[in-house]
């Protein structure tokens, strides 16, 4: 069996999601889909803390009465809206595949530092108080190994064996989807190591995602310095604005996601649902500047190409991209002229004569991020979930508060989806997802309609 | 993993004589003052390993510049480091500027006014542990994969693991895989304070960084680079269970394991550990007199991740 065999399918079993559109798959996605006025009453001002006086102060929040249900739960053993938000999300996702207290090949989980105090890292040097300035920021793999530990509190003797199996990638707004990456990766080459021995590979399977609780001053501060943050705080339903001319920077948001990873061997044994496949993903760096992107957006491009050459797929197959479109200036552009090298020198090789029969030919194109903010080292994840329900349902999510193209964006003659969600009309074959962290690391993951095709 | 495929074909590390300053030994001393005393590290013994391994010259050519001998495209980068890039001291004009004169207390308004204002916003880059992966990539114009797990020591194992994968599938040709760790620091202190390490009468907090260079055996064999290598990569696993994955996978191998417990060898240097405790080995088995040993380097990770790693020496 070699390497590029198809014989080691991996297919996506079991999906669980908490963010600023709800803290479930199918009522989340409809939310998104239908531009809801509920859930975008979840973008507004800061109120957890008195945040005026930051130049930024909107965001997306879960909703309170998500957070208070949480709470209630887990309160017990879990303190921190991170690990509520993973929890939740695990929890969910375990459920819907049906593997709870079942162990894992794999955990690869998106996260980043938790909340640093200042006023702590204040007291510590107006004091010397050594306490104050070690509860001032958490590390990612300690809050996580206790979510993980309380997952399968029921199952001490699996955990002690599962605790080993877990690893954390901090790669900021790329985290959650470099996870699923690896854990894609890793889980293929168990698939074959395992046929090539003439080993079962069921029951093999892998969690993969990300949380993040970035409604802090920590995050609010970071993005702030950097001036990446909209300042739209008047208006804040209509800040965060992907590909629109008068974008001004992003807007945070927070949320977790966890998708199952399964061989499709072991899915179709057990009769399990099966929602897509994973077939690809592709990494690249810019190494150009560690503030700013690479302007042409190479590393990007050479991101996605990597992804349609792992997966062996052509770009002409693509129907539909998930942009990381954050609504920075810098963002959107660059992704923008990525996707146009990639997309638009296959088109240049055939004969097309008229702009718009390119243009149609060419796959839609749209962000999340208007509906739910950026939800940094779990956006990758949340995003895919998205991507995953798009392939089921066929229905494609608007870009909504995209009134005016970027005049640059405009010239490259991409094909937008608009202000409106596109539900009728679709045959989605392939998704691709996109994720750019802050740095110049690229990722780009690679999902598949699935037909359900078990015999 | 089936990973007999894959060579060290050299290594650096930074872990000895560590000046306080370390931009007179830089080669990217541009970025040296905006970025992490962990980023510093990990620069310089990458920059050892890439020489080591022949892919980048030792000395700059009559223009001022490294000669590369590999394509950017075709080198990966994978890290583990610790908890997070540990500094505090630039956060140090957004919290004093926070102060209100008044009654002397912590004044959040003030400390998104003023103490924002008078911040260099690249104290950023001092708080996302990407950025030390971006140094380092930028340094050396690494536009392959780049993958950062921050797990302490594991974090290291998992990034072995990445980079194999990563050769395995073709996705790059080489790789530059290590480990970097600024333990003395603030925040390194006072976790290990909490944790009760420092009870542990063995317990020496360290800093410092370890890289190796990974690449196919057909590919060093192609470059001429078979008498350099350093060891073959027999087998590597994020488990602790010797007995089982990594061992049984082997079994026919000579394996002769040597423990690698941190908090026991008198050094600490966290997501290094591992890649500097292969590079020791190394460098024990080139001056024994056996050939061909196989050895193997357990982590136990803080948390619970943990992982081994089996070698092949070659002479």
């Amino acid at each position: 069996m070699s390497r590029n065999d198809n014989g080691c399918k991996i297919v996506i079993t079991g999906m669980g999601s908490v963010n600023p559109l709800g803290d479930l798959i199918d009522s989340s996605f409809n939310n998104l889909i239908n531009g809801d006025l509920y859930p975008l009453n979840q973008v507004d001002k800061i109120k957890r803390f008195d945040f005026s006086s930051f130049p930024s102060h909107i965001a997306f929040h879960v909703n309170d009465e998500i957070i208070s249900r949480m709470q209630n739960k887990y309160f017990s053993a879990i303190s921190t809206l991170n690990d509520l938000f993973l929890l939740h999300s695990l929890e969910t996702a375990l459920i819907d595949s049906n593997l709870k207290n079942r162990l894992p090949y794999v955990i690869y989980l998106g996260a980043e530092s938790g909340l640093i105090s200042y006023e702590n890292i204040f007291r510590y040097y107006k004091t010397g108080e050594v306490d104050s300035l070690s509860y001032s920021l958490r590390s990612p793999n300690e809050l996580l190994k206790r979510v993980v530990e309380y997952i399968w509190k029921d199952n001490k003797n699996s955990f002690s064996e599962l605790s080993k199996k877990i690893n954390i990638i901090s790669l900021a707004c790329a985290g959650s989807t470099a996870a699923i990456a690896y854990a894609y990766q890793k889980l293929k080459d168990e698939i074959i190591y395992r046929k090539i021995r003439g080993e079962s590979v069921n029951n093999l399977w892998a969690i993969a995602g990300g949380t993040i609780a970035a409604i802090n001053p920590h995050f609010l501060t970071g993005f702030s310095l950097l001036g990446a943050l909209s300042k739209k705080n008047d208006n804040p339903k209509l800040a965060s604005r992907p590909f629109d001319q008068n974008r001004d920077g992003f807007v945070l948001g927070e949320g977790a996601g966890i998708i199952i990873l399964e061989s499709y061997e072991s899915a179709c044994n057990r009769g399990a649902k099966i929602y897509a496949e994973i077939v690809g993903w592709g990494a690249a760096s810019d190494a150009h500047k560690m503030t700013d992107p690479h302007p042409e957006g190479k590393g990007a491009a050479r991101a996605i190409k990597n992804c349609l050459k792992n997966a062996q797929v052509m770009p002409t197959q693509i129907d539909y991209i998930n942009a990381h479109g954050t609504s920075t200036y810098q963002n959107d552009l660059l992704e923008s002229k990525a996707i146009a090298q990639v997309f638009q020198s296959q088109s240049q090789t055939q004969t097309q004569t008229q702009t718009q029969t390119q243009n149609e030919k060419s796959p839609l194109i749209s962000s999340h991020k208007s509906m739910i903010g950026h939800l940094i080292a779990a956006s990758g994840v949340v995003e895919s979930i998205f991507v995953i329900k798009s392939l089921q349902t066929q229905k494609i999510p608007a870009n909504y508060n995209l009134n005016k193209l970027d005049s640059e964006i405009e010239k490259l003659n991409l094909n937008f989806v608009g202000n409106k969600s596109i539900t009728s009309n679709l045959n989605i074959k392939y998704a691709l997802k996109n994720s750019f962290a802050f740095g110049g690391h690229n990722y780009s993951l690679l999902f598949k309609r699935s037909c359900n095709e078990c015999k | 993993m089936n990973v007999n495929e894959i060579v060290v074909s050299g290594f650096g590390m930074m872990n000895s004589e560590i000046p306080k300053d370390l931009t007179s030994i830089l080669k990217n001393k541009k970025a040296a003052k905006v970025v992490t005393r962990t980023a510093h590290l990990a620069e310089i013994a990458a920059h050892r390993a890439l020489i080591d391994a022949k892919l980048i010259a030792s000395n700059k050519d009559k223009d001022n510049k490294y000669f590369y001998n590999y394509n950017p495209f075709e080198m990966g980068l994978y890290m583990g480091v610790g908890p997070v890039p540990s500094a505090f001291d630039p956060a140090i004009p957004l919290v004093t500027h926070s102060l209100n004169p008044e009654n002397n207390t912590f004044d959040l308004k003030r400390f998104a006014t003023e103490g924002i204002t008078r911040t260099n916003p690249l104290l950023v880059l001092h708080y996302l542990s990407g950025l030390v992966l971006s140094h380092v990539a930028i340094s050396f114009n690494i536009k392959g994969s780049t993958v950062i797990f921050n797990s302490f020591a594991a974090g290291a194992v998992a990034a072995l693991q990445s980079a194999v994968l990563d050769l395995l599938e073709d996705n790059v040709k080489y790789a530059l895989v290590g480990g970097a760790d600024e333990l003395i620091s603030y925040m390194g202190t006072t976790t290990y304070f909490n944790w009760g390490w420092f009870d542990h009468k063995d317990f020496v907090q360290s800093e410092g960084a370890g890289f190796l260079i990974l690449e196919k055996k057909e590919n060093a064999n192609k470059r001429l680079a078979r008498s350099d290598y350093k060891a073959e990569l027999l087998s590597i696993n994020l488990s602790t269970k010797m007995s089982n994955e990594c061992f049984n996978k082997h079994s026919n191998d000579q394996v002769k394991p040597l423990n690698y417990f941190p908090y026991v060898t008198g050094n600490q240097y966290g997501a290094a550990g591992p890649i500097l405790e292969i590079i020791d080995l190394i460098n024990v088995n080139n001056s024994s007199e056996k050939d061909n040993q196989t050895f193997c380097v357990t982590v136990n990770s803080p948390n619970g991740m943990n992982g081994e790693i089996i070698l092949k020496h070659e002479k």
